[in-house]
């Protein structure tokens, strides 16, 4: 079998057109289907994540800051809006509120952890119903003012973040969201007023909104079960002086499950058309190399070399090409899709989340897997079809031809 | 003879065309975020990139008009540099945004890093090509 191996490849470097003409459509056709897999899969992985994330069914947000806010919920990056009032407390008092927790943002202020700028975030352990689900392992007594929870992509060094100067320990690491989300750092609400003195003292830039202590930037609600969230939305009108506008992260999940949806359709098809397409070109060339090839089977079989071994040649060699083949586009598709990930995400307005090594490498095998099935079922035919005539009839018509 | 003449079309047509493709990454397909008052990173990475773009734009052409095969092999050697800066520029010397909601850091950096390994790769396969036919040369002697 070895043997046969070392023969058959020696044939495939020999045929350099045929090769290439082969080669050539594999290639593309695991490229679609390693890109349409990698992109299927981290468009859903993110959209998982976007669930687990939107984790409430109201957030308040100060009056013309909506959009900002829905910006926030998909691509995490945070903007500067604040309330003038503690309206947490007010609203925790309200009829049909399970729960109630609110976040400070402070946003994008260099640190020296990094080379790029993080986000940093102020939130209510005791309250809080946002971060928990992320953070990877659960936080025993509680955080301290010179404690804080870091995104998945800021790098503590030996335990400790520094941050203006400051070094902080790091309880927790949060889990990765693939959005702007990853480069913040979380404090609790009881260090705002020390880490908006040391940043300052450190030069960092602060507007007078955010140099003021008791201000809020959104309030997350969860209503009881089976509440209405407008008659809670009724009170807020009511008992809240400061105006404020409404976002749903449920509904927006849901709109985005929708379009999602409709992107998974759109390409499923790609896959499904461009697959038959190349199915059939694949098909097409075998059969063409196969007419070219009679004479030699014909001659292989007078010699006396068994019909068992010719076709286990040409099996070895169609699967040697399609491995080489299905290998090749692959690569291409990390080499050219992996890369635009993000950007991918950013046209699609969806969040994306890429796959990690041990996946990407399942993926690359489940590829080779479809193509090299793909590629036996098309070569059934004209394996066939070369031993359909007789070696005497197959020689003579070359010879007349 | 007729081999060695279409590897030259072939190879320097692609280098050229690579240099075209390195010098409209940042300005045309993926562009860089747009100026105001303050200049950015990326600004400086796109005029560096132009730059280098029509370098090897040039030295494509040269590869396509110049039939010396030693010329070529010089011209094929310079151009290693030149296509490392492709990739270090936005990467380490001058660098992108670095918010990943900005479109230079997730459109023109990975765009210009692939550029960047396909002429890397495109260029040390036409060296392959062009020592190879020099060893064979020897042989024959």
């Amino acid at each position: 079998m070895w043997i046969e191996g070392k023969e058959v490849w020696k044939r495939i470097k020999r045929n350099h057109t045929s090769t290439i003409l082969f080669l050539l459509p594999i290639a593309l056709f695991s490229w679609l289907v390693f890109g349409g897999i990698l992109v299927d899969a981290s468009l859903s992985r993110g959209m998982k994540k976007l669930e687990q994330r939107l984790g409430a069914d109201m957030m308040l947000v100060p009056q013309g800051q909506a959009e900002q806010a829905e910006g926030f919920l998909l691509e995490g990056a945070r903007g500067s809006f604040y309330f003038h009032q503690n309206i947490e407390d007010v609203i925790s008092k309200m009829e049909g509120v399970q729960e109630v927790t609110a976040q400070f943002f402070l946003k994008s202020l260099s640190a020296d952890c990094c080379t790029s700028e993080v986000e940093i975030v102020f939130y209510h352990p005791e309250t809080d119903f946002l971060l928990q689900p992320w953070i990877e392992s659960q936080i025993k007594d509680g955080i301290k003012e010179n404690q804080v929870v870091i995104g998945y992509a800021i790098e503590p060094e030996n335990g400790k973040l520094r941050l203006f100067g400051q070094s902080y320990d790091v309880v927790a690491k949060m889990a990765e969201t693939g959005t702007s989300l990853d480069k913040s750092v979380y404090f609790p609400f009881s260090a705002l007023k020390e880490v908006l003195k040391t940043a300052k003292k450190k030069g960092a830039f602060l507007t007078d909104e955010q140099e003021k202590e008791a201000l809020l930037s959104t309030v997350y609600i969860n209503v009881l079960p089976g509440y209405d969230t407008s008659k809670v939305l009724e009170q807020c009108h009511k008992q809240l002086e400061e105006p404020f506008d409404v976002v749903y992260p449920r509904k927006i999940q849901s709109s985005m499950g929708e379009e999602l949806n409709g992107i998974y359709t759109l390409l499923h098809g790609m896959i499904w058309i461009g697959g038959a397409l190349l199915t059939a070109l694949f098909f097409l060339l075998h059969m063409i190399f196969a007419k070219s090839r009679m004479k030699e089977v014909a001659l292989l079989r007078i010699f006396g070399v068994t019909n068992g071994s010719i076709r286990n040649m040409l099996w070895t060699e169609n699967l040697f090409l399609c491995l080489i083949g299905s290998g090749l586009g692959c690569l291409f598709g990390v080499w050219f899709i992996y890369p635009f990930g993000h950007y991918i995400g950013m046209v699609l307005h969806m969040p994306y989340l890429g796959p990690s090594g041990l996946e990407m490498l399942l993926q690359w095998v489940y590829t080779i897997g479809i193509v090299m099935a793909v590629g036996c079922l098309a070569s059934l035919y004209p394996t066939w079809y070369v031993f359909g005539k007789e070696p005497y009839i197959a020689l003579r018509k070359e010879g007349e031809n | 003879m007729k081999l060695q003449q279409n590897i030259r079309w072939i190879f320097g047509s692609l280098i050229l065309l690579n240099g075209l493709l390195v010098a409209s990454t940042p300005t045309v397909l993926f562009p860089v975020c747009k100026s105001g008052g303050v200049r950015m990173a990326c600004y400086y990475t796109k005029q560096a990139e132009i730059g280098l773009g029509a370098a090897i734009a040039f030295i494509g052409l040269l590869l396509l008009l110049i039939q010396k095969r030693e010329i070529r092999i010089g011209l094929s050697l310079s151009l290693l540099p030149l296509v490392a800066l492709v990739i270090v520029y936005p990467t380490y010397l001058l660098g992108v945004c670095h918010s990943n909601s900005m479109s230079c850091h997730v459109g023109t950096l990975p765009a210009l890093k692939v550029a960047g390994s396909i002429l890397v790769v495109i260029t040390l396969i036409y060296l392959r090509l062009l020592t190879r036919k020099e060893e064979e040369h020897v042989d024959r002697r």
